[in-house]
């Protein structure tokens, strides 16, 4: 027997299935724990436990006249068109997460993680009943959430606002507008939801591995130091320097004495103590593109540029081009970010070289390292560290030194 | 994969479906059910045959036998790439003989989380845990699994024990292989290179009073376990980090002893420059012939100088290459316990959580002994999956890389574990849980019909920290029973500790289950979990002769787990469509 076969069998074996089929699944309405099923007497369907397993034979929803329940607002509903009693739950994405639009609506499924999802809303829908989402009309262009519940397999909705203004629908599932209604449908694999164009694949629960080569530079490899950097006339008092390539540099200044901490790639830093240098805030990047870093400019031909922003730092006469990683995709930080690996390709004295993250080359009069290139069309800002929406260069130049 | 695929399993609901048709009763049975012989298949090119008799015998050596008899493939093989080691000397030896007298059975302990402190603390103070703060590593640390002696002729010897059972939560079968390793050395015997010790204490605002005041104690009494040609050095950090002893030898024990009376809390948190600092030091006095290790303790996260926590990481990473490690100890709900925990596992240095700072008195005085003593670095174990089963998740280490087929576990550093049994806590203390070594446990799916009764393959490589010697040793896991096949009730289990390993794997599903469902806002089913748990548990626990103290103390955070999610259930909001209107 063929073993490709026998693991895709084995993936349908329980092994040590943990997943616990609870007998109420849920708090019921009003926040008290269940000892039996609530029945709703409204309609006369009874609370049928989402257990997976119980799942009624397909029976059509229970038939409801529309104009006997009030009129819900939302762009979108989600109607229960089983036979039972459902309970939904609807993940909205995080706070604190930003979307670009325009391109995560290409691919919604490769660019969202689950972990930019917040704890779901619980609906517990009755049978031929409906709910709204995108309730508030969102002022973000987009909206995305991940909706599962019991046994039904947890799928993304995601739309452009644009697309599904917020309007007054039905409550049911009758009667309602059809492009603005996705139904919980049973199936010989129980419940799920139906097509729509709103309705996509759930992100997986392990985002795909960025292919071998498509280096974007990971969050221990980044470009860091403190504020203020360093400005004006100084000396290097003292460097201590740890194997990581983080420094602590002590200068003497106009002002006094101060401390800097910088982390650059092991081995870029060119000064000593002693050195002197004139450091001035950069102004721009080598196209001109918005970068924030420091130029330390030394005596005896040393140079620090170290940057970060969109643009790589200036290197003098050459072109540098930045754009996507042919045939890399997207990868995912450890906060659901997502990051589309970038290079940089330098030109200069008739020759070029293709830069990504972690590699050096000749450039101007000294070496261009590019520490960490990638475009951020998905951000997740509660993790420490996460670089702002859209492409992210940071990049060293560097004259002099030990090479 | 171990904490995603169990998300995953949760929220693959269709196969619920699957579940009610093939699900088993679970009892686990405290007598473990013996197996015969003679049925083993193919091996790994082991070359040394051991005992196969009966499951659950503990004696005489019989550890990889213990459950798959059989046969010439059951086997263990210990051989040294490097024949400084003389490990080699086991080939041939009879592994069924009595141990010698003076031979230990010590547990080890991995780099990294040695609790679940955190964990236990947002318990107790009546709230839900997150699923973050529940580190299967910690957890399996704070359980103390009694192996066979390590005859294997190494100071490390590696067991793989098999269980086939149903889970105590749904009753699904398992099959799990246990993987664990002891070391014949004793701790109160054991001789370590002189020290370098450097300390790094956060002295911020948050330490004033009680907790400054049991640091000083602790730190105090933890002069008397180093040795006389030890030094101590001290790096106070708040707002800046501040040189308050450097490599000052113990033989000048007063001016330690001043300048731990020195440390005086008050300002910020600069957590990188604490740290950068006091590698700088150690650095500064690491020799050949000499351990440098510094030990970090704080109550908060970084509030000022460099912040990013992956440079932290980075940087103890780099310095644990040069040799110099780290141990990190986080005092308080506060404390950055995932930083600490990553940076202790990346640093070849083991974390401790302390909810009360009292504690840091007993982690000073009584884990100085082990953590300072590394048994055994580089360490990598090859798993090779046999044809009748697909490996599902890894349990109790991040060090797992590998997919269905097999893999490697990567340990930076291996410790001794302080406790010396099961029933015994930590000498010493009369209460503390950590120092069990723990175990790695690998999940396995069979594939039913495959008439192949070979298991896993394991290859164990380790680095000696002293001669630097690259050893090895073999152990082929052979079933008694084709892959599928019906298990007796009360499921298959090698030895009672393979059982014990599997209600404490349980205990963490159900943790991590709990957690997540509790996140959904869905408190109710966080509870049917821990309820199911229960009676299954307590039902083993009632079975064995002398109740097992680790998974009795379990059963006592499960209790509070539920109470709180009943509280919390009273307060979780349901939402449904809006109701008819009223009628007229």
């Amino acid at each position: 027997m063929q073993r490709s076969w026998l693991l895709l069998a084995a993936l349908a074996l329980p092994a040590c299935e943990w997943r616990y089929a609870p007998q109420w699944p849920v708090a019921p309405d009003g926040g008290t724990t269940l000892d039996s099923p609530p029945t709703d007497v409204t309609d006369g369907v009874s609370w049928s436990p989402d257990g997976g397993s119980n799942w009624a034979p397909d029976a059509p929803p229970v038939q409801r006249n529309p104009n006997q329940f009030p009129p819900i607002q939302g762009a979108l509903a989600i109607g229960n068109a089983t036979a039972s009693t459902l309970v939904v739950r609807v993940r909205p994405l995080l706070a604190t997460v930003q979307l670009d639009c325009e391109q995560v609506a290409a691919a919604p499924s490769q660019w969202l993680s689950r972990n930019l999802f917040a704890p779901a809303q619980i609906w517990q829908v009755q049978s031929g009943r409906a709910f709204a989402v995108g309730v508030s009309g969102s002022k973000d262009a987009c909206t995305a959430l991940l909706v599962d519940g019991g046994s039904m397999p947890m799928a993304l909705l995601f739309w452009k606002t644009g697309s599904y203004p917020v309007v007054s629908m039905p409550s049911t599932v009758d009667g309602g507008l059809a492009d603005r209604l996705i139904l919980v449908q049973n199936s010989s694999d129980g419940p799920h939801l139906s097509n729509h164009l709103a309705v996509h694949s759930a992100p997986p629960v392990q985002p795909a591995a960025t292919p071998p080569g498509c280096a974007f530079g990971q969050a221990g490899d980044a470009l860091e130091w403190t504020e203020p950097l360093p400005d004006g006339d100084g000396t290097v008092l003292d460097l201590a320097t740890a194997p990581n390539g983080c420094h602590m540099l002590q200068w003497l200044g106009k002002t006094g004495i101060h401390t800097w901490t910088v982390c650059l790639p092991p081995g870029a830093m060119p000064f000593e103590p002693g050195d002197d240098f004139y450091a001035s805030p950069l102004q721009g990047g080598h196209n001109l593109g918005q970068i924030q870093g420091v130029d330390l400019l030394g005596s005896a031909g040393k140079r620090l540029r170290a940057g970060r922003g969109q643009d790589v730092v200036y290197f003098g006469k050459g072109t540098a081009q930045i754009a996507p990683q042919p045939a890399c995709g997207v990868g995912h930080d450890g906060c659901g970010s997502a990051l589309e690996p970038l290079a940089v390709q330098v030109g200069g004295n008739g020759a070029t070289a293709t830069l990504v993250a972690g590699q050096t080359a000749a450039a101007g009069q000294g070496k261009l390292g590019i520490v960490r290139a990638f475009d951020v069309p998905v951000r997740n800002s509660a993790c420490a560290g996460a670089p702002g929406m859209g492409r992210w260069v940071e990049s060293v130049y560097t004259e002099g030194g030990e090479p | 994969m171990k904490r995603s695929a169990i998300r995953q399993l949760w929220q693959a609901r269709w196969l619920w479906a699957l579940l009610a048709l093939g699900a088993q009763a679970c009892v686990v049975n405290p007598v473990p059910t013996p197996f015969t012989s003679g049925e083993a298949n193919a091996g790994g090119g082991a070359s040394k045959v051991e005992d196969a008799t009966s499951a659950g015998d503990a004696s005489g050596g019989a550890d990889t036998a213990l459950v798959f008899p059989g046969g010439t493939d059951s086997s263990s093989d210990a051989s040294a790439a490097d024949s400084s080691t003389g490990a080699d000397s086991v080939l041939g030896k009879d592994s069924s003989a009595a141990p010698p007298d003076s031979i230990g059975n010590t547990g080890l302990s991995q780099a990294g989380a040695q609790d679940f402190g955190l964990f236990r603390a947002i318990l107790e103070a009546g709230g839900i845990p997150k699923p973050a703060t529940l580190d299967d590593l910690g957890f399996f640390a704070e359980h103390k699994l009694d192996y066979p002696d390590p005859l294997c002729g190494q100071d490390m010897c590696m067991h793989a024990l098999l269980g086939v059972m149903g889970n105590m939560i749904t009753g699904s079968t398992c099959t799990l292989v246990q993987i664990g390793l002891n070391t014949p050395l004793k701790v109160e015997e054991q001789t370590r290179p002189p020290l370098d010790l450097v300390l790094a204490i956060d002295t911020s605002t948050s330490m004033q009073g009680e907790p400054i005041a049991h640091v000083q104690q602790g730190l105090q009494q933890m002069l008397d376990q180093l040795q006389p040609g030890d030094t101590v050095s001290l790096v106070a950090f708040a707002d800046a980090a501040v040189v308050l002893a450097s490599g000052v030898p113990l033989a000048n024990k007063a001016q330690v002893e001043k300048a731990i009376l020195q440390l005086k809390a008050g300002g910020q948190t600069d957590l990188f420059a604490g740290l950068f600092q006091a590698f700088q030091l150690a650095s500064s006095l690491h020799q050949p012939g000499r351990e440098a290790r510094v030990v970090l303790l704080s109550d908060g996260a970084s509030t000022t100088g460099l912040q990013a926590p992956a440079k932290l990481v980075s940087m103890a990473a780099s310095y644990a290459k040069l040799g110099i490690g780290l141990t990190t100890i986080g005092v308080g709900g506060n404390a950055a316990a995932a930083v600490l925990a990553d940076l202790a596992e990346v640093g070849a240095g083991q974390f401790y959580f302390l909810d009360k700072p009292a504690g840091v008195k007993e982690v000073f005085t009584e884990e100085v002994k082990t953590f300072l003593i590394p048994v055994a670095l580089d360490v990598h174990i090859a798993v090779k999956v046999g044809g009748g089963y697909v490996l599902k998740a890894v349990y109790g280490t991040h060090g797992w890389q590998g997919g269905s087929d097999g893999g490697v576990i990567s340990i930076p550093t291996l410790f001794l574990a302080g406790r010396l049994a099961a029933g015994e806590p930590l000498p010493g203390t009369g209460e503390g849980r950590r120092g069990g070594g723990g175990a790695i446990l690998i999940e396995l799916v069979p594939l039913p019909g495959v008439q192949d009764k070979g298991v896993t393959e394991l290859t164990l490589t380790w680095k000696h920290p002293k001669t630097g010697a690259v050893a090895t040793q073999n152990v082929a896991v052979v079933g008694a029973l084709y892959p599928g096949a019906q298990i007796p009730d009360g499921g298959l289990f090698s030895s009672p500790t393979v059982e014990k390993g599997f209600v404490m794997l349980n205990v963490l599903a159900a943790f991590q289950l709990a957690c997540a469902l509790a996140l959904d806002n869905d408190p109710g089913a966080a509870q049917g979990v821990l309820l199911a748990l229960q009676p299954a548990v307590s039902k083993w626990l009632s079975g064995q002769a002398k109740p097992d103290p680790d998974i009795a103390d379990d059963m006592k955070y499960v209790a509070m787990f539920i109470a709180n999610l009943q509280k919390a259930a009273q307060q979780t909001p349901v939402s449904k469509p809006p109701d008819p209107w009223p009628k007229d």
